[in-house]
């Protein structure tokens, strides 16, 4: 016979017909394959034969794997017409073993196993050895056994399974033991290494468990059905095609808790296909402990759900809301851990959103839920408490509604009765202590917070923090000396904080002032020669600066003391100053401060002189924070003329080069102040001048137009264009300007949520109180817009409770919370709130007052030193 | 992943029980060794290292134990390693199921 078709002499174009076989031979697209290599082997069934016996072999064992074993045995009866019976031995035992008709089959699989030979390829030697072991059928009796090689391969097998016996029952040594004898080139040598592992991971020794399972062959029984151990080891990536039913139910029965493996796998495809509501149901539905707290799954998953929502998208979070909510207000809790955690996640995670009445008394109830389930604890409560003070605490964005310029707490009665009862739990509660003081201060009850000052230094006499408010508070109170010893305790206890030698030099600088006006010049000396133990060469602090505590001598010698000494100090100030001017403004400013001087006198003349000549940029920046840091002095006179001058200096500087750095900068210190931003709108056009597609100066443009961060007409197309000339230029901090810039236009803007008026009911300290009433300013609506007033009444009429929920979240961000409440309280027939009466719109001021109160929430890094109160 | 899983206690550890089972973690977990596993070791004691953080925990913790509810589970039961052997009928079967293929 021919063979002359050999790759080696092959013709080098195939015959399109075989071409087309081989492909679907290397598809394994038996039947097509098939087809083909009939044709084929007409032609040359030398060359063709053996392929379409493996196409027919392929295509029985496709048809045994998908359980169409006539259909096979109909393939394997025509196999038999074409190829030798030893090639088909293996496929017949398949075959047998899937109908179930082979009685022997072990017996044959063992003899064929012995004989070794050509009957079995390696891959299937290592299946039918497999096969072998998890038939667990009673070993074959002697007789069949005739062969030394048969005899050793059933004993082998009973060996493994009972091993696998042995571990089940927890007999890790017995099972270690039973196939200890199996050698390395044995045909069960890889169930030896799985018992190893098993044994291994079952004693917790979870890296040479690792190894034993790394080791076993690849397509192996053993190594799928290690597939559980290794994922609970964490040597297998959770990947999501391993995430079959079974892997996970023998995950699950590993870990105890049998029948879970389909709810893990709902669960988990539930969550990653975002229907997150779904996936908690599946658990809630399917596991009767669950939701739960503590140490055990059940416990861990209900945390996750919980925590989650404070991750999640906004969508998400959203219907997380609704359902969990919904439960809440229908009593459809499952438990009352579930009940305990709807209301715990949900305080925390709407808490701008909800009225405090609605926060108090959820956050009450979650802490009853609390008591219930694990006792009461007083600290526990009053840390509770406290949270809840600092929420109610929090200081609300100055309304343009009402015309309110100054900050709001969100409810300074709610915030007080809650940290007065965190306190009252426990006495030693630090930072109730602290909060308090912080919001009978930003709530101007000046006389409660100074007697809360003086029993936290009795109570807490270690407590830097304490320490310093209580510092701080006899500072206001003009109490210097008592003052400064505060002060000096908070030094000792930490030396690194900046703001314990800033509030010191602030502290003496007021004691030496009062000093030098009742004449006593010596103390007064003394204070601030002690003062100048803190000095730093800090160029823009000019509380602890050298030349500015100079320059301060200097104005106090001048005006109370030795003049001549007064006017050497200035000279010496002058001379370390940066450029005169700065030393000029310094003095001046001081002068008229501490002389209460109505006019600058003759420095008006160097002043004047000063803005015409030596006006630069880099300069301008320097005396504004300057002229910043002065006029943050509560009780200061009127610094018209300095202002004045300083604008006059600007002037005069924006005619000289600006380079962009000194714009930049002179922007960040003109911004937070409204009365010089058209003097940083002249510096920010300099530098566009120079590059007008700057997207740094053209957003700081745009920023300075839309002045108090109001909307502005395609205010999102310009931030964008601006966000992409940034990332075109590399210009990294543009980039993130712009991108904040376009997230506040999506961001709604925080929400108050107790209406003023109630504060007039609780309001009983005449002397402390100095909110303002509200004050409406709003103009008459037109018949249109009372049209659509109705039509917003009738909206939201048809609402629930957890739509109207969304709706407040979401109104129009110049709607206050007020109005929306007062909306729904109208459309529901319930009491109205009181309704304020209209005042006139006040005028604005002629400049902006000085903040007389403390901030609510100190944050030390970010705190400037200039803005210490100095006097 | 809850802290008193990652130090081995009970909901109910007092501060020398916390204490101890930090020192334990850390010396089985060195940061040159296994740096990741030292982070969540000492991330876990300072939620929960005295009274006032555990209380602070139980109150307000937010952060959610894993990213997905599988990988929460395996985290736990990692974490716990107390595993029950498969019974012998349970294992017969998972052992056909994957000599199946």
């Amino acid at each position: 016979m021919s063979n002359a078709s050999t790759p080696s002499d092959a013709a080098p174009v195939l015959d399109p017909l075989e071409k087309q076989a081989r492909e679907f031979l290397a598809a394994r697209r038996w039947r097509k394959a098939r087809e083909e290599l009939k044709v084929l082997v007409k032609k040359d069934r030398a060359k063709f034969l053996p392929l379409l016996i493996e196409a027919n072999v392929g295509l029985a064992r496709e048809m045994i794997s998908k359980g169409l074993v006539s259909e096979a045995q109909q393939v394997f009866a025509y196999l038999k017409t074409i190829a030798p019976p030893a090639i088909l031995k293996g496929l017949e035992l398949e075959l047998a073993a899937k109908s179930g008709s082979a009685p022997g089959l072990e017996t044959q699989v063992v003899e064929l196993l012995a004989a070794g030979g050509s009957t079995f390829t390696p891959s299937e030697k290592l299946r039918w050895a497999d096969q072998l072991v998890v038939k667990f059928a009673p070993p074959p009796a002697e007789a069949s056994t005739p062969s030394p090689a048969e005899a050793r391969i059933v004993a082998e097998v009973r060996a493994v399974q009972e091993a696998l016996g042995a571990i089940s029952a927890g007999n890790y040594d017995c099972a270690l033991d039973s196939v200890r004898a199996l050698a390395r080139d044995s045909l069960f040598s890889h169930w030896r290494l799985f018992i190893k592992g098993l044994a291994a991971f079952h004693r917790d020794e979870a890296d040479k468990a690792g190894r034993a399972f790394a080791e076993l062959p690849a397509g192996s029984g053993p190594m799928k059905a290690s597939e559980p151990y290794r994922l609970l080891l964490g040597t297998l990536p959770l990947a999501r095609h391993t995430l079959t039913e079974p892997v996970l139910e023998a995950v699950a029965r590993l870990t105890g808790h049998a029948g879970w493996g389909r709810l893990l796998l709902r669960t988990q495809t539930e969550w990653q296909d975002q229907r997150h509501i779904d996936a908690y149901k599946v658990l809630r539905d399917g596991v009767r402990g669950f939701p739960a707290e503590g140490l055990d799954a059940p416990g861990v998953l209900s945390d996750f759900f919980f925590k989650s929502i404070f991750t999640v998208g906004e969508n998400a979070s959203y219907s997380y809301e609704n359902y969990f909510l919904s439960l809440e207000e229908d009593k459809k809790a499952k438990n009352a851990v579930e009940l305990m955690l709807i209301r715990r996640t949900f305080c925390q995670f709407l808490r701008p959103h909800l009225s405090p009445d609605e926060l108090t008394c959820k956050w009450e109830g979650y802490l009853t839920s609390l008591r219930g389930m694990h006792g009461a604890n007083a600290r526990r409560d009053s840390l509770a408490y406290g949270w809840l003070g600092e929420v109610l605490g929090e200081v609300l964005p100055a309304q343009p509604f009402y015309h309110h310029k100054k900050p709001r707490l969100r409810s300074a009665t709610g915030a007080i009765d809650a940290l007065k009862k965190g306190i009252e739990l426990d006495p030693s509660n630090v930072s109730a202590h602290l909060r308090l003081c912080a919001v009978y201060g930003a709530a101007n009850r000046q006389s409660e917070r100074n007697r809360l000052l003086d029993t936290m230094t009795t109570l807490f006499p270690d407590n830097k923090e304490a320490l310093l408010i209580a510092g701080t508070g006899c500072q206001e109170r003009k109490a210097f000396v008592k003052g400064l010893e505060y002060f000096e305790r908070a030094r000792q206890l930490d030396r690194i904080d900046p703001r314990i030698p800033d509030a010191i030099v602030s502290c003496s600088i007021r004691l030496a002032r009062q000093h030098y006006e009742k004449g006593r010049l010596e103390p007064g000396r003394r204070v601030l020669a002690r003062a100048g133990d803190l000095l730093i060469e800090k160029p823009e602090n000019f509380l602890r600066n050298p030349w500015c505590h100079l320059a301060r001598r200097g104005v106090l010698e001048e005006l109370y003391g030795d003049a001549a000494l007064g006017a050497e100090l200035l000279q010496q100030a002058r001379t370390a100053s940066p450029f005169p001017a700065a030393c000029l403004l310094f003095a001046c400013t001081a002068r008229r401060i501490y002389s209460e001087e109505k006019t600058p006198g003759d420095l008006r003349t160097k002043l004047d002189a000063a803005a015409k000549t030596d006006a630069k940029p880099g300069h301008a920046a320097v005396l504004a924070r300057l002229l910043f840091f002065w006029s943050g002095i509560p009780d200061g006179p009127s610094l018209q003329f300095e202002e004045d001058w300083l604008r006059r200096y600007m002037k005069a500087a924006a005619r000289q080069p600006c380079a962009r750095a000194e714009g930049k900068n002179l922007f960040e210190v003109l911004k937070p102040h409204p009365t010089f931003h058209k003097q940083a709108e002249a510096f920010v056009k300099k530098v566009l001048s120079q590059d007008r597609l700057d997207p740094l100066f053209r957003l700081y443009q745009l920023l300075l137009e839309s002045r108090s961060g109001d909307r502005f007409y395609g205010a999102e197309f310009k931030f964008q264009s601006i966000l992409d000339e940034a990332t075109r230029r590399g210009d990294e901090e543009a980039a993130k300007l712009a991108r904040q810039a376009i997230e506040g236009l999506k961001t709604p803007q925080p929400l108050p949520v107790e209406p003023d008026w109630e504060d007039e009911e609780d309001y009983d300290g005449p002397e402390d109180w100095d909110e303002g009433k509200p004050n409406f300013g709003a103009p008459q609506l037109a018949p249109k817009e009372m049209a659509m007033f109705g039509e917003v009444l009738a909206l939201l009429g048809g609402l629930n409770e957890a739509e109207l929920r969304n709706h407040r979240k979401h109104r129009p961000p110049d709607m206050p919370a007020e109005v929306f409440d007062m909306l729904v309280s109208m459309v529901r027939g319930g009491k109205l709130p009181p309704l304020p009466k209209f005042p006139p719109v006040p005028k604005p001021p002629i400049r902006p007052l000085p903040q007389r109160s403390e901030p609510p929430r100190p944050q030390p890094e970010s705190r400037d030193p200039n803005q210490m109160d100095l006097f | 992943m809850n802290p008193y899983l990652i130090l081995n206690l009970p909901p109910d550890a007092d501060d020398q029980a916390v204490r101890r089972a930090y020192l334990e973690a850390i010396k089985l977990s060195p940061p040159d060794h296994d740096p990741k596993r030292f982070q969540a070791v000492s991330v876990a004691y300072e939620k929960i290292k005295d009274e006032p953080s555990r209380h602070r925990y139980t109150l307000f913790d937010r952060t959610p134990p894993g990213d997905s509810p599988l990988d929460v589970f395996f985290q736990w039961a990692h974490l716990r390693r107390q595993f029950q052997p498969l019974p012998l009928e349970a294992m017969k079967e998972w052992l056909r199921a994957c000599s199946k293929k």
